[in-house]
């Protein structure tokens, strides 16, 4: 397991022992957001030449509503020198949890705006072919595959783009 | 080129894009990590095998080697530049293996079995054949007991190799060892017009393309190519594809093996093998060990060995010969042999390196060949004193066997005296008549490139060599004594050489034997 499961494992096995594992769960999703929209917020704290004191209250001040849990789980982190992981911890964390929760995350990319009626048949297909209990769509459009659609969860992939097949039969009149 | 008709192209397309399956199906995925040296790093791939072909984004096939706690190593088969971080990856669920068929005969392929002599697409129903394959069981084999005649003489007469047998070529640099091999392919052709061909792969692993060119030109002129596959992973290519090499020539080999017919499998060489194998095991971060090979050189070139063998004749228990591939069944005849003949090289005649002592150890013999004989003009250059052949012997014709007991005998003889004859002192008269017999049969064991000789006429010199027939024949005209006698012989003896070729010896027949030798010797006193 890399460094970032390390933690993900250790904060959330705390989190579940205090019975606190929803709040925190909170705090991960505004951490995991917060960093990913904010580029320089994340150079910051990759920056090595920054020192560790201004990261600690940079982070203070920004996610100074979280838990106190969470708020333990940053300090340990910067007194590790890890603060660059903080968005990586927060992604596994919340795999983590979906997971303990039989939650499937879902990928749909689509060459355009999909119906919800379309969505609740992906949700058919992927509880068929999962043991998920629940499952959890994230839509996003990619004009590029000019048509159809893409599903990607679990390591595993549906892939019924127009660009896709256009690919493969162009592999296949090279190969002949 | 003939014209291509244009209704020809589009119905040709239509056909193709009629049959193109356009259907999704759930596929398992991964992206890559990191991609460089020809390996690929790769996150995903959850149920990936070991040994499992995945493919990239553009085609290119990689082979899973490292399966780890949250990383998948692979080797890319392939040019890694159009790969990059974040591509996908697809399993294809099939262990790596390449297409053989009967129209690979003729041909020159790559390590996935493709063609690449430009004479267009592979012909005749293909088999998949895995390239990693477990060699058959015990119950599935038989003892050697067939020859395969090299056509060189010095080895079938005192270092035999039958059919199914791994005999070693093992040597410096520029002593002979791939000529050896080649014209033991060319030899083949006698099997092969008779109708009970022996069919030939030729593996050439990190050789120049030029060399390879060689070869089959060679190959080609003498008629050889009909019955020959070469199997070429230039220097130039990935080392994947070099290790892989092999594998592919014995996954040929065994799709004859199988079927119940004779193969030769020539692994050209396996050092360069190695060398490749310990190239992609340190780029995997495998530890490495003696001379900086992975712990796994013995057993990746013990697998590859193991499955040269003889197969059971009985039809009925090959038929349930372990891991055979799902194409092969409903096909499979007892008999088969699949013969190995890898070749070595050695730096400055050392053999206790780590990689000659393990193929050493692994085969049924060696051929060693040394340069100072090569260079003394003694071709090929093979010491007689330390080959071997540990199961040949049994597969030996009869008349063969009983002249080249005597052969090999003399020559040790000669061997041991030929040092105290150097300090010119006086001799006896039995010393000396060891020596100028001993010395006639070296000049009969020498022979020229690309030609190699039949068993019957090998049977026959060698009688006359070592009943001392050629005491009165001066020593630098015992070749050309050697040719005319094959020529009285084959004019005017055929009968006699049909009964040495099918093991018989007779008094009879050495009679004629020595009568021709004695008026054609006539001549040369």
């Amino acid at each position: 397991m890399n460094v970032a499961g390390r933690y993900a494992k250790s904060i959330f096995e705390l989190a579940a022992e205090k019975k606190s594992l929803a709040p925190v769960a909170e705090d991960m999703q505004i951490i995991a957001s917060t960093i990913a929209e904010n580029a320089d917020l994340k150079s910051m704290l990759n920056n090595p030449l920054i020192p560790k004191s201004k990261k600690v209250d940079v982070l203070n001040k920004i996610f100074s509503s979280t838990n106190e849990l969470t708020q333990n789980l940053m300090r340990v982190m910067s007194s590790k020198n890890r603060e660059g992981m903080l968005q990586d911890v927060a992604t596994t964390f919340l795999s983590l949890k979906n997971k303990s929760e039989g939650i499937t995350e879902v990928s749909v990319i689509t060459a355009k705006e999909i119906k919800a009626a379309d969505l609740s048949g992906i949700e058919a297909f992927v509880k068929s072919n999962t043991n998920a209990k629940k499952v959890l769509i994230t839509n996003s459009v990619d004009e590029s595959l000019i048509g159809g659609f893409k599903v990607s969860f679990d390591g595993k992939l549906y892939d019924s783009t127009v660009s896709t097949h256009l690919n493969n039969l162009k592999k296949e009149l090279k190969l002949a | 080129m003939s014209q291509i008709r244009p209704d020809e192209v589009s119905s040709i397309l239509k056909e193709q894009i009629s049959g193109f399956a356009g259907q999704a199906s759930l596929e398992e995925v991964g992206t890559v990590l990191q991609v460089g040296d020809g390996i690929a790093r790769i996150h995903g791939l959850f149920g990936v095998q070991s040994g499992e072909l995945v493919e990239f984004e553009n085609g290119v096939k990689a082979v899973v080697l490292n399966l780890e706690e949250d990383n998948v190593g692979a080797v890319l088969m392939g040019a890694s530049t159009d790969i990059k971080e974040g591509d996908q990856v697809k399993r294809t669920n099939r262990i790596a293996s390449i297409p053989v068929s009967d129209g690979m005969l003729g041909r020159v392929v790559n390590t996935l079995g493709e063609p690449i002599d430009g004479k267009g697409p592979i012909g005749g129903e293909t088999v998949d054949m895995p390239l990693e394959r477990k060699a058959p069981g015990v119950l599935f084999r038989q003892p050697v007991n067939e020859p395969l005649q090299t056509g060189i003489k010095s080895i079938d007469a005192m270092i035999p190799i039958g059919r199914g047998q791994r005999e070693l070529v093992i040597g410096d640099r520029q002593t002979g060892k791939t000529a050896i091999c080649i014209d033991t392919i060319i030899n083949q052709k006698e099997f092969y017009e008779k109708g009970e061909p022996v069919y030939c792969i030729y593996v050439a692993v990190g050789q120049k393309e030029s060399t390879v060119k060689q070869v089959v030109k060679a190959l080609e002129e003498k008629g050889a190519m009909p019955y020959t596959t070469v199997v070429s992973a230039a220097a130039s290519l990935p080392a994947p594809l070099q290790f892989y090499a092999p594998m592919a020539g014995v996954a040929i080999g065994e799709f004859f093996r199988d079927q119940g017919k004779a193969a030769l499998v020539v692994f050209d060489d396996l050092s360069k093998q190695a060398v490749a194998y310990r190239e992609v095991s340190l780029l995997l971060r495998r530890p490495p060990g003696r001379e900086a090979y992975p712990g796994d050189v013995f057993y990746l070139h013990s697998r590859l060995l193991e499955r040269a063998c003889k197969l059971n004749s009985n039809t009925e228990i090959t038929e349930k010969m372990n891991d055979l591939p799902e194409g092969m069944k409903g096909k499979v005849k007892g008999g088969g042999s699949l013969t190995a003949l890898p070749i070595i090289e050695t730096q400055g005649g050392d053999v206790s390196a780590y990689i000659p002592t393990n193929v050493i150890s692994i085969t049924d013999g060696q051929i060693f060949l040394e340069s100072n004989l090569f260079n003394s003009g003694v071709r090929p250059a093979i010491n007689v004193g330390l080959s071997v052949s540990r199961v040949g012997g049994n597969a030996q014709i009869k008349s063969m066997k009983k002249v080249a007991g005597t052969l090999k005998l003399d020559q040790a003889e000669y061997r041991e005296l030929e040092a105290f004859s150097k300090f010119g002192s006086d001799l006896d008269s039995a010393t000396k008549a060891v020596l100028d017999k001993g010395s006639r049969n070296v000049e009969i064991l020498k022979q020229a490139q690309y030609s190699p000789v039949e068993v019957s006429k090998q049977v026959a010199i060698i009688f006359l060599g070592t009943t001392g027939a050629l005491r009165s024949i001066p020593v630098n005209r015992v070749r050309e004594f050697e040719n005319e006698y094959f020529e009285v012989l084959s004019s005017k003896h055929k009968d006699t050489l049909d009964a040495l070729g099918s093991g018989k010896i007779t008094d009879e027949l050495k009679a004629t034997m020595t009568t021709v030798g004695a008026e054609v010797a006539k001549s040369y006193a």
